[in-house]
């Protein structure tokens, strides 16, 4: 459940449809967020970080 | 009565166009329509006072707008104040988390939302159930947070004052029965004297010590999981956050909750609320030795012990005319069964969580939330319609 953390930058909605696309089409995450257009490569690197998800953090826009 | 699309992330959902409710909760009913036991109503006051409190905390922190925070206040003070009850209709045994009765509190403060600000039912703007409502929370901290605010301020508000009122009613038959000389037993076979006073004494000391004993467990229940979100990490909510919310629950409530030191402890057990039913289990053992005790030595009128004369509340037999019987005491033993057997849930609920979360927490607010309001009623019942109006019999003891 990465995309956890993209959820304060993209909202709730656009979170579950990457995990549910994702799974769908047996991409990766990082494949389905970037195929829905919901957020650029580099944006997803910055706030799906696991080290990053193991206290507290929320992530920005940037 | 019409039916209108609301959504969730598996789809549409139709809901019943006079609910404020939405898909999720939906689901819930049709999925969990399972007999007649719903979450507890505590549990919609306590959910009310966390959403406003993290709503308070979000918005003092920068993450939530003026608008948005303006309007879940509102209708967190709605909810608080006894409106919208009848929109929280889910059942006890649904998801071991109870995420869809958190969702329930979201899709309704979402909606009346909408309907405060003029935006349709179900279009999730301006505030989102998941992304404004539930910001900064998962179900997995804030379910076993409205669980303790619950269980907290029922045994406050309600079960302590009823224990405290019957114990001082017994506490003043024993002073004015201080000097009633009767056979004291042992192995229920003849012993040496006692005063009725100094017997009934010994029901004050129990019931003074089972008030210390539930004040002493309520000090696990004033530590807070909210700020460990799904795991106990706290992800996706900010540092602070925990514990600025938790400040906001102690204010709301006049209690002093605060945010606990290890969220990994509190939402992977729930060991605080299971000593809680323990003291719970122990008030009921004692409140079923004092009504046995009661009903056997008003055994009688005329063939028994017939040391005490209870008050003859209304006509007890169909058949034998001029019958009364300690039905008080019948009611508070029957409630004393039911009190143990529901500690005997919590406690297989609390053993059974795996990992990062116990996934019984219905199960178990739900048996502490019925002990808690059985009891009340049937300490002030026993004191009110038997203690009070009892008397010696002074021709036999």
């Amino acid at each position: 459940m990465l995309v956890t953390a993209l959820s304060p930058v993209i909202g709730y909605d656009k979170a579950s449809k990457i995990a549910h696309y994702a799974l769908d089409n047996d991409l990766t995450l990082k494949q389905a967020a970037l195929q829905l257009g919901f957020v650029t490569e580099d944006e997803f690197e910055r706030v799906v970080d696991p080290a990053k998800m193991v206290h507290p953090y929320v992530a920005n826009a940037g | 009565m019409g039916i209108r699309k609301e959504t969730d992330s598996l789809g549409e959902v139709g809901v019943p166009s006079d609910k404020l409710w939405g898909a999720q909760t939906q689901r819930s009913l049709e999925h969990f329509s399972i007999g007649q036991d719903l979450i507890p109503r505590e549990m919609i006051t306590a959910y009310a006072t966390l959403k406003k409190a993290a709503a308070r905390a979000n918005h003092a922190g920068g993450r939530l707008e003026d608008k948005r925070y303006g309007l879940i206040v509102q209708v967190c003070d709605e909810i608080l104040s006894g409106q919208h009850q009848d929109m929280f209709p889910l059942h006890v045994w649904m998801t071991g988390s109870g995420t869809q009765f958190n969702m329930n509190v979201n899709e309704v403060i979402s909606n009346r939302c909408c309907q405060l600000a003029g935006t349709p039912l179900g279009s999730k703007t301006p505030v989102h159930p998941n992304d404004h409502v539930n910001m900064s929370q998962s179900s997995n901290d804030s379910f076993p947070t409205a669980m303790n605010i619950a269980a907290a301020v029922s045994v406050k508000e309600r079960l302590l004052p009823a224990v405290k009122a019957l114990r001082d009613a017994v506490a003043a038959k024993s002073r004015e029965w201080q000097d009633v000389v009767k056979i004291g037993r042992t192995h229920m076979q003849d012993a040496t004297p006692i005063t009725l006073g100094e017997e009934w004494s010994g029901y004050v000391g129990m019931l003074s010590d089972n008030l210390d004993r539930i004040e002493d467990a309520l000090k696990g229940v004033y530590q807070l999981a909210l700020g460990g979100t799904a795991v106990g990490t706290g992800i996706n909510a900010a540092p602070g956050f925990g514990e600025a919310a938790a400040a906001e629950i102690a204010k709301l409530t006049n209690l002093p909750f605060v945010s606990a030191s290890n969220k990994y402890t509190v939402q992977g057990a729930h060991d605080a609320q299971v000593q809680l039913s323990g003291t719970l289990r122990t008030l009921a053992v004692s409140l079923y030795k004092i009504a046995n005790e009661v009903r056997l030595m008003s055994c009688g009128p005329r063939a028994g012990f017939a040391e005490l004369i209870i008050p003859a509340n209304e006509p007890g037999s169909s058949i034998m005319p001029g019958k009364v019987n300690p039905t008080q005491a019948e009611a508070l033993t029957m409630i004393a069964v039911q009190v143990m057997a529901n500690d005997v849930a919590v406690g297989f609920g609390g053993a059974g969580g795996y990992l990062e979360m116990n996934v019984y927490k219905p199960l178990i607010i739900f048996n502490i939330a019925h002990a808690v309001t059985i009891m009340t009623d049937g300490c002030t019942n026993f004191r009110k319609f038997l203690v009070e109006g009892t008397k010696p019999n002074l021709k036999t003891i």
